[in-house]
């Protein structure tokens, strides 16, 4: 696993009540999410956070979270082979 | 045999829950032996592992140390406990989707009562495995019985991934320690006795049991023959807890009152917080601490009137510590128990001077966190000195 821990540009769309996203910018490149495999929330204090575990077209897999207070996404780590 | 009056009970499990939470979307991970803990040098435990780390021993509470040594090539993930919960509601919204009769026994088991629902267990239980399956992408194994003792007995045979049904007729066979609630302490207790199975274990009086088990032997006599009234309550209804505590691990041993009261202070107040916000006090307050050799000791201290402030479990804590710790010890805990409801605690003509200010700092921290407001002694332990 590599720790990450960068802003990226996010477009999702809102569906059945919940935030899905789709696409993302991270270091100039456009990343598209086929399959978002694993999400839940969390708090620290007063902030919630939305995590999500994406797969995206190139069949990588990522972990970011949507931060309510920043109204900010950030993409935490890639999830590489072995670990 | 039984007075369940044809109940039909489901006991639903969920497989290796943590760690398959955290191989979702993690495909790479599949047949791999995962444990999910923390990290060795810490002295932590294994939370869970997938049925591939199993095959070599290892499980749930297992030290990560020890478990690194039966699988030295396993991969370890550390956990997030807001994935679990997130997860576990879930589940729970699936299961409260068939019964209104479900009563959640832990993150990752519950019990339905699905009496009035028609067809067999079985195809009910294969709905739900179902439905949850499309819910959260993570397998249940159902347990289906007349009662929550089989189906709890039942889901333990079948798993992982099973649904099926266990009888009173089915049990003969079983080895005594697949009752639950019977532990490895008992079942070598009843193997002492030539005791093995259940069919054997039936073959003894109730005055037979007594006398091997104590007050424990009647509950036994009755779990033998499959039987448990017990009802699943509605969602929702909160079983009074045996006992509520904390535990802290230190990283290196300790043995003076300035070393383990920072971290005794954090625990105190980690179980006082814990009891307010259930409604429950404690009468009687357990210091629990383990030495290097691993020796777990306990010392009990009954309390005038039962309490949920930090403070008054610190004191009572303390000074057991204080009495009885001479050696150094790696661990230390406290528990309160004798639990009753808060509000039909016993009033007392000296109430505890912290009510107040603990329930502002219960506020604070909702808001803010765990260490948004602690005592000095318990500042220490976040700092780090203790």
């Amino acid at each position: 696993m590599q720790e990450l821990g960068e802003k990226i540009e996010m477009i999702c769309h809102f569906s059945g009540g919940s935030v899905v996203p789709c696409r993302f910018r991270w270091q100039n490149r456009v990343y598209h999410v086929v399959r978002v495999s694993s999400s839940w929330e969390s708090r620290r204090g007063t902030v919630k956070y939305f995590h999500y575990v994406v797969r995206t077209s190139d069949d990588d897999v990522y972990e970011i979270h949507f931060n309510t207070e920043s109204m900010g996404w950030v993409i935490d780590c890639e999830y590489s082979h072995g670990a | 045999m039984g007075h369940d009056g044809g109940r039909k009970v489901l006991h639903v499990d969920m497989d290796a829950f943590f760690a398959s939470v955290e191989l979702l979307g993690r495909e790479e991970l599949r047949g791999r032996p995962v444990i999910v803990g923390g990290d060795p040098g810490f002295r932590s435990v294994v939370t869970s592992c997938t049925y591939e780390a199993r095959k070599y021993g290892v499980h749930a509470g297992m030290s990560m140390t020890r478990a690194l040594s039966l699988i030295p090539h396993a991969v370890v993930l550390s956990g997030s406990f807001a994935r679990y919960r997130t997860y576990s509601h879930r589940v729970l919204e699936v299961l409260l989707s068939f019964t209104p009769r479900m009563h959640a026994v832990s993150i990752d088991e519950a019990f339905l009562d699905v009496s009035g629902i028609p067809g067999s267990m079985e195809d009910t239980g294969q709905r739900i495995q179902k439905a949850v399956l499309e819910a959260t992408s993570l397998w249940c194994t159902v347990g289906c019985g007349p009662n929550r003792l089989l189906a709890k007995m039942a889901s333990n045979l079948y798993k992982p991934r099973g649904v099926g049904t266990l009888t009173p007729e089915m049990m003969t066979e079983l080895p005594a320690s697949a009752i639950w609630g019977v532990g490895p302490g008992t079942a070598s207790k009843l193997g002492n006795y030539g005791i093995d199975t259940i069919g054997k274990l039936r073959a003894l009086s109730r005055s037979a049991l007594r006398s091997i088990m104590g007050v424990y032997g009647e509950e036994l006599y009755r779990y033998a023959r499959g039987v448990d009234d017990r009802p699943v309550p509605f969602f929702g209804y909160r079983e009074p807890p045996k006992s509520m505590g904390h535990e802290h691990t230190f990283t290196r041993d300790v043995e003076y009152p300035g070393e383990y009261m920072p971290a005794l202070a954090m625990v105190c107040q980690r179980t006082g917080c814990r009891a307010r916000e259930g409604g429950w006090k404690g009468g009687v307050v357990t210091l629990k601490y383990r030495l290097r050799n691993l020796k777990r000791i306990t010392r009990r201290k009954i309390l005038p009137w039962p309490t949920d402030q930090d403070q008054t479990i610190l004191r009572a804590a303390g000074e057991m510590a204080a009495a009885h710790i001479k050696e150094p010890i790696r661990l230390i805990g406290v528990s309160i128990s004798h639990l009753v409801p808060s509000e039909t605690a016993q009033l007392s003509f000296f109430p505890e001077g912290t009510v107040a200010l603990n329930s502002v700092a219960d506020r604070v921290r909702e808001r803010h966190g765990e260490r948004a407001m602690v005592s000095g002694r318990a500042l220490e332990y976040i700092q780090g000195k203790g």
